[in-house]
């Protein structure tokens, strides 16, 4: 939790922040940030002076070293936490939406609506998902909203199979009949008496959710169809990294959106595994 | 039984319908929104109209939608996938050697990974919260919280280039210009067999780290849950050895759940693991279908879904096969 | 003018680099030429400067073997009418000899036309009729070659079944268009003998000859069927060059043996080396390693930038390091006929405001850019490099651009540009960030090549600005500025700018009517100058470099600038 709290500081006031402490803004390139031969400076130093042969020890620091343009890190992966948990949580919100109500639809109604939506949820869990989310954004392009987008497009099935198979076992019991005999009309009945019974598996399911949400994001701006440049994220700074080898000069360009993202899917698989063993003892896994 | 079985073939065949729509329909947009057409990929982008609708005509994308995609599965059904445009191969050439690169990747991670999670799994689950027990699980939520794409590079980096430099893990112990594991790409089994195996440590080493984590996490619990019932009890009673015991008794409970889970991952990643592939330079379908979608090569990207979605939608299919053989309690009539 | 090299990305296979066919629309053939050329029958000299003929031998005779390492997916396709890869044409040097060739060695000498299968041909018929007489040869299965072999491969080039798309380039000879359409059995502006061939065209073209010494007329033999050949049998059989495929497996290895059949005597001592191996696959981040360990010799992609940044500065690689120049620009498109690049005053400021500098270390460093304005590649005769705007910002001069432009600044605007290849998306990121500082937004649109280019390209989509790399299919003005700006044709798919200021039309078409020579060659640096810097209808970033590492037994290594490519006639061992 208390991971969480840093985190969603970070993503709110962290990058203004660093960009006022250090003197740097996220989008600017820094020319004296990468030597002549174009190699970006590491952690902790400092800029080179004008014809490129030192560091100027007057320049402001850069204390995570800069990436392959010159922008300094620091600053970026603080941006790059706002990105990431906007999607993760747009797209999971998204997710959740179009699941529970296919599978509210779908196990309520029985009968074809069900047959449809099963084969739907089965075929999408069938789906090469990552190649065809792949195929999806460079039809619609990069941006914040198609990345958020396409990826509920291929999270949906799972919030559905939940739902389905609660309301498919709750419509028959006791209590939601009797509701049902004292003239609860069915909006009221999948609302207030069904739908609360997913809530435990669906707020697990919507964090380590969110944690994968996470990383299809990355994986996306890793592959250069996330979010537009110059807009900072995790992923885009890995690519910059590994894409152009310079990570194996300064493996720091590697590390420090790594463990940003590595120590943000911790904190959320961490709070999925306390939320699952304390709705659920005999939680299975 | 055989009425399960048409049942799953039929709900297999839709399936298999439904994702080959998806991607026609995807093309279509593509088309539709873009104007990125494969005939003006193919007849260059200076080319005059009169050329672009010749280059159609050759490529057979003049037709409407509804009829290439009805022609595709015509094809399909007799094996025939279409050539690809860029390659100018028939796409099944292109398939195969591929598919047998990403197997050789995902089946010998599997092996690795469960190796490791069977171990870890059942030791935490026999002692736990035992020192063993504690570490295992804290690598099994680090490892879930590891991506592929920065442990793939990490290896690489660790493992290949830095012992190049005489580094092992950042220490000036090794002569310059070792070659600890090549990262060069992929050769085939029938090829070298030594080769193979030693050009692929290092995919099945990030695929094992990953998935390996998940994996133990699953055992430990299940096992923990099987050790607490009775007829657990009753053999512990009759002096059952607790090899024997996890073996054949639990083992015969956790192996079919265990093994739904599996046919799911071992199915998804079979369709292509991008970023294993691209780090790792193997030509397998991941790769392939990436560079397909880039350069609008529809037959080929078409190929390289269907393919990974056949053999998901299979692994299920055979899981639930398994699954109905090994426990009377899944009704197969219904 | 888009053959585009292959840039390593992701490490992968990543093919979409070039587009496939050759330039429609108005080509570098024919249509510009104004019949002012000299008359009667005079040769057609090379480009100006002495043409160099063979290659200077590395040590002597023939020996030894090379390893080459090509990046996944450099070989497109081993026919040779419908090869279109810049990694591919290179290979044209070992296994072809077409009518013309460009010379081997380096420098001037590698964009100079010299005699291949012919030799230089005579022009008569005020321009309009050139004769090719053909100099003894065989194909490697033994085949004499004959000018009929000549007349059917410009058959087979133009048949749209084979899908090469060259058509434009040769719709200068009589009946070609008649022939590609289906009409005519045969090119009526063909003849030819056993030893000899003579094209009709219907005007004047001083850029003829370089139509035959492109690798896309690498003859073969009467009776090939018109269909794509895949499996590299074509360059086994009717391999004309020093070298023919001995093997081939498609992304896995070639090997090439001696052609038996290649007569030195008469073609010129091309061709140092018993045998080269073409590993295929080798990726971008393993290249450096492979070739210090000794496992490849050389390599046909494109080196990782950390590689070239440390590779370019260990001083005991110093002889091993290669770099050179590149016919190949990037272009900052300016569309011409969308606000604000409307006003000339605009077009001139983003030219000023842009840190080509930085612009090239985002590219990938001095080893792979070197800053630059001027349209004309280093590539085409006479060049001299001129700065026309500055290599770092003058952002003084380009508000005041700005402010007499009268435009009311900030300015919401939108770049495309690709995503699949390295180098441009952070290059665009540069631009972005030094066009904030005079008010003018740009947002930045990435899609792979296939998706982005038709967009940009399209006169519909009244694009702003995009980004792209752009190389001659040879080395000539005309096939830059007049291919690309032609102010008579805005609505030209070439040319995204829309350039359409017609008061530049007469220099035009004065350059492109002089015959190939220094006078051509300095109206068209002449142009160059008065386009950029009076209209500025695109903003040139930089000049791309060709970076290369090889062993140290690598001897006699030149990069041909005229093909934008390894040449493997000097290749030989130390």
């Amino acid at each position: 939790m208390a991971i969480l709290a840093i985190l969603i500081v970070a993503a709110t006031v962290g990058g203004p922040l660093a960009a006022h402490l250090t003197g740097h803004s996220p989008n600017t390139p820094y020319n004296n940030a990468v030597s002549n031969r174009g190699i970006p400076i590491g952690v902790l130093q400092h800029p080179y002076n004008a014809d490129g042969t030192a560091h100027d020890p007057h320049a402001k620091l850069f204390v995570l070293g800069a990436d392959s343009l010159g922008r300094d890190q620091l600053v970026r992966v603080l941006y790059g936490a706002r990105v990431s948990l906007i999607v993760a949580f747009g797209a999971t919100g998204v997710a959740l939406l179009i699941g529970i109500s296919l599978g509210l639809l779908a196990g309520y109604c029985g009968g074809w609506i069900d047959a449809v939506i099963a084969r739907l949820i089965e075929s999408a869990i069938a789906f090469p998902s990552l190649l065809m989310a792949i195929a999806l954004a460079v039809v619609v392009g990069p941006g914040l909203l198609n990345v958020l987008v396409v990826i509920s497009l291929f999270t949906w099935f799972y919030p559905a199979r939940i739902v389905r198979s609660v309301t498919l076992a709750g419509k028959d019991r006791l209590y939601v009949q009797a509701a049902r005999t004292v003239g609860a009309r069915p909006r009221r009945l999948l609302l207030v008496h069904i739908l609360p019974q997913a809530w435990g598996p669906l707020l697990v399911f919507g964090t380590s959710i969110v944690a994968n949400n996470i990383l299809f994001e990355a994986s996306l701006s890793y592959l250069g169809i996330g979010v537009p440049p110059p807009t900072a994220s995790w992923g885009q700074m890995l690519s910059d990294a590994i894409n152009s080898g310079f990570y194996r000069i300064n493996p720091s360009m590697l590390l420090v959106p790594g463990v940003a993202l590595v120590a943000t899917m911790l904190a959320f698989n961490l709070l999925g595994d306390s939320l699952r063993d304390a709705l659920d003892p005999k939680a299975r896994r | 039984m055989t009425r399960f079985l048409t049942r799953r073939l039929l709900a297999l065949v839709i399936q298999i319908l439904l994702i080959t729509f998806v991607v026609w329909f995807i093309f279509f947009i593509i088309a539709t929104i873009t104007g990125a057409t494969p005939a003006q990929r193919f007849a260059g982008r200076y080319a005059t109209p009169q050329r672009i609708a010749q280059v159609a005509k050759v490529l057979g994308t003049n037709k409407p939608y509804w009829e290439q995609y009805f022609l595709f599965l015509w094809h399909a059904v007799q094996g025939n996938l279409g050539y690809s445009y860029l390659q100018q191969r028939p796409v099944v050439d292109i398939l195969l050697p591929a598919a047998a690169a990403t197997a050789s990747v995902v089946l010998g991670g599997m092996v690795g990974w469960m190796l490791i999670a069977i171990v870890i799994g059942s030791y935490g689950a026999l002692r736990p919260r035992s020192l063993g027990d504690v570490l295992g699980r804290a690598f099994a939520i680090v490892g879930m919280s590891l991506p592929l794409f920065l442990v793939a590079p990490m290896l690489a980096l660790f493992l290949a280039f830095q012992p190049t430099q005489g580094q092992l893990f950042g220490l000036h112990i090794l002569p310059v210009g070792t070659h600890l594991f090549p990262i060069d790409g992929y050769v085939p089994l029938a090829q070298n067999p030594v080769q193979w195996a030693y050009h692929l440590i290092l995919p099945w080493l990030a695929l094992s780290i990953t998935y390996a984590a998940v994996y133990a996490r699953y055992i430990r619990t299940l096992t923990i849950e099987n050790l607490a019932e009775d007829y657990v009890r009753t053999a512990e009673a009759k002096g059952v050895g607790r090899t024997r015991l996890l073996s054949r008794h639990v083992g015969r409970n956790v192996a079919p759940v265990t093994l739904t889970v599996l046919a799911a991952d071992v199915g998804g990643a079979l369709g292509g693991i991008i970023f294993v592939e691209s780090v790792f330079n193997i030509p397998g379908l991941g790769y392939t279908g990436l560079s397909a979608i880039e350069n609008l090569d529809y037959p080929l990207v078409a190929g390289v879904v269907l393919f990974a979605g056949v053999v998901a939608v299979l692994a299920n299919a055979i899981v639930d096969l398994i699954h109905g053989l090994l426990d009377p309690r899944v009704r197969l009539g219904r | 003018m888009k053959r585009l090299h292959r840039r390593g990305w992701l490490a992968a296979a990543v093919m979409s680099c070039l587009a496939l066919a050759a330039c429609g629309g108005t080509s570098s053939t024919g249509s510009q030429s104004s019949g002012t050329q000299s008359g009667g029958s005079t040769t057609a000299s090379g480009t100006g400067s002495p043409s160099t003929g063979g290659a200077t031998a590395p040590a002597s005779g023939i020996h030894g073997q090379l390893t080459v390492g090509m990046a996944p997916g450099d070989i497109d396709s081993l026919d040779p009418q419908h090869w279109y890869f810049a990694s591919t044409w290179a290979l044209s040097n070992g296994l072809c000899t077409p009518l013309l060739r460009f010379g081997d060695g380096s420098g001037t000498g590698s964009v100079a036309l010299v005699p291949g299968l012919a030799n230089l041909p005579s022009v008569s018929d005020g321009g309009k009729q050139y004769t090719f007489t053909l100099r003894p040869a065989k194909f490697s299965d033994g085949q004499t070659i004959t000018g009929q072999d000549i007349a059917y491969t410009a058959e087979r080039m133009l048949t749209p079944a084979l899908d090469g798309g060259w058509g434009p380039f040769y719709y200068g000879i009589k009946g070609a268009q008649a022939f590609e359409a289906g009409k005519a059995p045969s090119i009526s502006g063909i003849t030819a003998t056993a030893n000899s061939i003579t094209f009709h065209l219907s005007a004047a073209d001083g850029a003829f000859p370089y139509d035959w010494a492109t690798p896309n007329t690498c003859p073969v033999a009467v009776g090939t069927p018109k269909k794509v050949f895949s499996d590299g049998s074509l360059m086994e059989k009717y391999a004309s060059g020093p070298y023919k495929i001995a093997s081939y497996t498609p992304e896995h290895s070639m090997v090439w043996v001696r052609n038996p059949n290649y007569d030195a005597s008469t073609l010129g001592a091309r061709g140092h080396l018993d045998k080269m191996v073409f590993n295929i696959g080798v990726a971008p981040s393993q290249a450096a390693l492979d070739i210090k360990a000794g496992s490849i010799d050389l390599y046909t992609g494109f080196f990782n930038p950390a590689d070239i940044a440390q590779l370019s500065s260990d001083p005991t690689l110093k002889s091993q390091v290669i770099i050179s120049s590149r016919p190949a620009n990037m272009y900052l498109w300016l569309n011409n006929t969308v606000p604000p690049f409307t006003n000339t005053d605009v077009r001139q400021a983003v030219n000023y405001a842009i840190d080509r500098t930085q612009a090239a270390k985002a590219y990938g460093g001095p080893a792979v850019a070197t800053p630059a304005s001027q349209i004309l590649t280093p590539a085409v005769p006479d060049f001299h490099r001129e700065n026309y705007y500055p290599t770092t910002p003058d952002l003084a001069k380009a508000k005041a651009l700005m402010a007499a432009s009268g435009i009311k600044t900030p300015i919401k605007t939108y770049m495309w540009t690709r995503n699949d290849a390295g180098g441009f998306v952070p290059m665009a990121e540069v631009i972005q960030a030094n066009l904030k500082a005079i008010g003018i937004d740009v947002s930045i649109k990435t899609a792979p090549d296939a998706v982005s280019s038709p967009i940009y390209h399209s006169v519909k989509a009244h694009v702003p600005m995009s980004m792209s790399m752009q190389s001659p299919e040879f080395p000539d003005g005309e096939g830059i500025i007049n291919a690309n700006f032609n102010p008579k044709d805005p609505d030209n798919l070439n040319d995204p700018s829309r350039f359409h200021d017609v008061a530049f039309a007469p220099a035009f078409e004065h350059a492109a009517s002089l015959p190939v020579g220094s006078a051509r060659a300095s109206a068209y640096m002449a142009l160059d100058q008065s386009l950029t810097t009076k209209a500025a209808p695109v903003a040139i970033i930089i000049d791309a470099n060709r970076f290369d590492f090889v062993s140290s037994k690598v001897d006699g290594y030149v990069y041909q600038e005229a093909l934008d490519g390894i040449n493997y006639d000097d290749l030989g061992t130390k």
